[in-house]
């Protein structure tokens, strides 16, 4: 059982599970890890909008910050635990709103309003 | 990045009191997806309210005025409290009492060139949540802590938590519980029938 708590660089590994992110014969990735964070950063954003409350603690008056990979990979996520599902649904769902012929905008739509449910509501 | 403290610690908002643990824990037990530093918030306005609206804790203070001196200011009480009410002002003719906790005297001039000394009945409140409470505003006033705290909770807007009905019925009952704790500071700490006795305004006192 694990008792740490999640890093961001998990949390990334995470959203490429649910994206199904390697590519089978060259074992390359679809979505970089500057995409995925920067996914994060914006859900960052999103919660600071519409939970203040998962702020108290950092402060509610101060400048966001702006993670990248992979220097804060080893980074505790750094709300409550309970918003680190919704973020994974986030980057998943944010990654899969790009252009191009793998994604699936129905799949995206599902995970995004699953972020905002979450954040409002019981029920999600 | 910056160097912002991102370490999420909730260890670092429990203090060391058992009946603030114990609200911390009946809230989060009973609230769905509500954070420990939002219920510290709800707890410390609900403990503030009650006692603001409660007058629970009350103080007799002496006081005595030096000559052309007019003014008294009882705050800050000490490190911990402070004065939030002046509920009776004893030993001055004519007084005029200016919020938080200062009484001026405003009695003819010659009156001023004399000490004058009385005494003030005052109302105290916290400063601040880390401070060490009187363990009996947890174990008589518990409930009433818990129900205030709840609905500040359940009447945040656009939480997963939001409710105004579960709002309206705890925020009714911490009312409740405020006017009694302030009908029993009232009867001296007693919470029995009491006796009967002149009404306050029969020997020309004010209400407290």
């Amino acid at each position: 059982m694990l008792t740490t708590r999640p890093t961001l660089g998990r949390m990334v590994q995470d959203a490429r599970a649910i994206l199904n992110d390697t590519v089978p014969i060259s074992g390359s990735v679809r979505y970089t890890d500057e995409d995925l964070i920067q996914a994060f950063n914006s859900a960052f954003i999103e919660i600071r909008s519409k939970r203040p409350d998962a702020f108290l603690g950092m402060g509610l008056r101060e400048v966001l910050p702006q993670f990248v990979l992979p220097d804060d990979k080893d980074l505790p996520f750094p709300l409550d635990q309970y918003f680190y599902p919704l973020c994974v649904y986030y980057i998943a769902g944010k990654s899969e709103l790009r252009e191009d012929e793998m994604t699936q905008e129905g799949r995206a739509v599902v995970m995004m309003n699953k972020f905002v449910t979450g954040l409002m509501q019981v029920a999600s | 990045m910056s160097d912002l403290p991102l370490d999420y610690d909730e260890a670092e908002y429990l203090g060391d009191s058992p009946g603030l643990r114990r609200v911390f824990d009946n809230v989060q037990a009973i609230v769905p997806g509500v954070m420990l530093p939002v219920v510290k918030m709800a707890t410390w306005n609900a403990i503030e309210d009650f006692y603001q609206r409660s007058t629970w804790r009350r103080e007799l203070l002496n006081w005595c005025m030096p000559p052309n001196v007019i003014c008294v200011d009882f705050n800050p009480f000490d490190g911990d409290w402070l004065v939030c009410w002046v509920l009776d002002v004893y030993g001055l003719g004519n007084y005029m009492v200016k919020p938080l906790a200062q009484i001026y005297d405003v009695q003819q001039l010659p009156v001023h060139n004399s000490t004058r000394q009385g005494a003030a009945l005052v109302a105290l409140k916290p400063v601040s949540l880390d401070i060490d409470f009187p363990p009996d505003l947890f174990m008589n006033w518990f409930d009433t802590i818990t129900d205030g705290a709840l609905y500040r909770l359940y009447m945040q807007p656009a939480k997963p938590y939001s409710s105004p009905q579960l709002a309206t019925v705890h925020a009714r009952q911490f009312r409740v519980g405020c006017q009694k704790a302030r009908a029993i500071a009232q009867k001296q700490y007693t919470n029995g029938p009491g006796r009967w006795s002149y009404p306050y305004f029969a020997d020309g006192k004010r209400k407290s």
